[in-house]
């Protein structure tokens, strides 16, 4: 049932670590939550990342290493390893 | 086209590779890559392809050598600076391999001039610093159907991608349709970059691209992310093949338009703002003061002030002002109450008198009336010019 919580992990590169101030970190989700929600999930866990929000709306999410397209059409069930993919322009 | 025979010395140790020999040597010496950039990137990516004797290289960058390059731009050094990079690199390069062409380009890349400079060659490298002319670069790639060697790095961490590689690898555009905000993209002057970091970037896009070249790439598309400080360091993410809907390389009609319409800066949200000039603006006399009163007001009534200094505990550890205390921006604009001393005067510095504005606005919003707020006009690098020339400036 959806109502259950699962673990996954998550992988945080560039401006979302920089924000977050973590690298990974295990987090708990009901488990079905599609992928477009996980976005609202941790902007209300980490309230002290104030540009968090704008940083995912830039980004993109890879669940066990492939690029998600289409994050509405993808439910978590638990165990996998997502990660914030932000665009990095430096050089 | 043959092999010279002094080049079968030169290049003996990787013609001998299984799946390379000479024909792949002699594919290296017909083929041509340009590079956009000779910096943090495009150094090292120059010197490996140089190195492995890629017949024609073009070096497209328009700004000089700089003394804050050099710990990360490997090719350039000290009896460089001030010389346009393009030109440094290729010296730098006719040295390692006499036998290339090298064309030195000091133009900036723009949508007039993109199409033009870059298709004389087979590889495209992007080797730049800022996200209008890495979408330049990508909608280029597709109009001219070259593959597109795209690396990336800032802080510890970098990103590798090849792009518009064979039929359907995707664009820049499928990845990252659009920009991020402006405000949230750093440059390597205001997040730091590690010099190794860049290094291995580099010389991953010089291995990606003699691997298109001998036929040793696989073509799956995946986007290789780099964490120095992570563990493992490497990871490497599936990529889906070239989206139909996409605007620049999609099969619909082409939706961006020609490049040379497109407005690139704007499309990534404008000019980088100049910081150090923003950060001399005078503002008010009730809210800003100069480095010279700000120096005269410690000399006279120091015990009476505060001196709050607003950057990163990494900057401060470089260099500070006596008696300054360290509050980082994002800690004091947390809990700016906190900060507030009564009966006091706080100045507050940063680097350039960016930060220390907005610091020193969110103090006064929670000050009472015994409490005077003062930011510094340029920062600590005023201070350095106007007032103490031995104060270092990073």
């Amino acid at each position: 049932m959806s109502t259950d919580q699962v673990e996954i992990s998550l992988l945080y590169f560039a401006a979302a670590s920089t924000a977050i101030g973590l690298s990974q970190e295990l987090v708990r989700i009901p488990a079905g939550l599609p992928l477009s929600s996980l976005g609202d999930l941790l902007v209300s866990r980490h309230p002290k990342a104030t540009a968090l929000r704008k940083i995912l709306d830039g980004s993109k999410w890879s669940v066990d290493a492939e690029m998600v397209d289409d994050p509405s059409g993808l439910e978590l069930k638990g165990g996998e390893e997502v990660a914030v993919i932000c665009p990095v322009s430096g050089g | 086209m043959q092999l010279a025979i002094e080049d079968y010395p030169r290049y003996g140790r990787q013609m001998i590779l299984d799946g390379f020999g000479l024909p792949g040597q002699l594919k290296l010496q017909n083929s041509s890559i340009v590079v956009i950039g000779a910096g943090g990137l495009g150094c090292p990516a120059l010197q490996y392809l140089a190195a492995a004797g890629i017949g024609r290289l073009g070096i497209v960058d328009h700004d000089v050598v700089e003394l804050s390059n050099l710990q990360r731009q490997v090719l350039h050094d000290e009896s460089k600076i001030g010389m346009p990079k393009a030109v440094s690199a290729s010296l730098a390069l006719e040295k390692i391999n006499s036998r290339l062409t090298i064309n030195a380009i000091t133009q900036a890349l723009t949508p007039d001039n993109a199409l033009e400079i870059l298709s004389p060659y087979d590889i495209i490298l992007d080797c730049t610093d800022n996200a209008p002319t890495r979408y330049l670069l990508s909608d280029s790639a597709v109009s001219l159907n070259k593959p597109l060697v795209s690396a990336a790095a800032q802080k510890y961490e970098g990103q590798l991608c090849t792009y518009n590689l064979g039929p359907e690898g995707p664009c820049y555009r499928c990845l990252f349709p659009t920009p991020p905000a402006r405000e949230l993209v750093g440059t390597c002057e205001e997040t730091g970059i590690l010099g190794a970091v860049t290094g291995i970037m580099g010389n991953l896009q010089a291995l990606e691209a003699i691997k298109i070249i001998t036929g040793l790439h696989d073509k799956k598309p995946s986007l290789l992310l780099f964490s120095a400080l992570g563990s493992p360091p490497f990871r490497s993410i599936k990529l889906r093949s070239r989206k139909p809907n996409c605007p620049a390389c999609g099969s619909a009609d082409q939706t961006v338009g020609q490049i040379r319409d497109i407005d690139y800066v704007q499309f990534c949200g404008g000019a980088t703002p100049d910081w150090e000039n923003l950060g001399l603006v005078p503002g008010s006399s009730e809210d800003r003061v100069s480095v010279e009163e700000f120096e005269k007001s410690l000399a006279t009534n120091r015990e009476e002030h505060t001196v709050i200094d607003v950057r990163s505990a990494a900057e401060f550890s470089i260099c500070s002002l006596p008696g300054s205390i360290n509050v980082p921006l994002n800690e004091l604009t947390a809990n700016p109450e906190s900060h507030l001393v009564h009966h006091r005067k706080i100045f507050v510095v940063c680097r350039l008198g960016n930060d220390s504005q907005i610091a020193a606005s969110s103090l006064r919003e929670k000050k009472g009336d015994d409490v005077v707020v003062r930011d510094v006009i340029g920062g600590l690098k005023a201070w350095t010019r106007h007032i103490d020339p031995n104060f270092p400036v990073y």
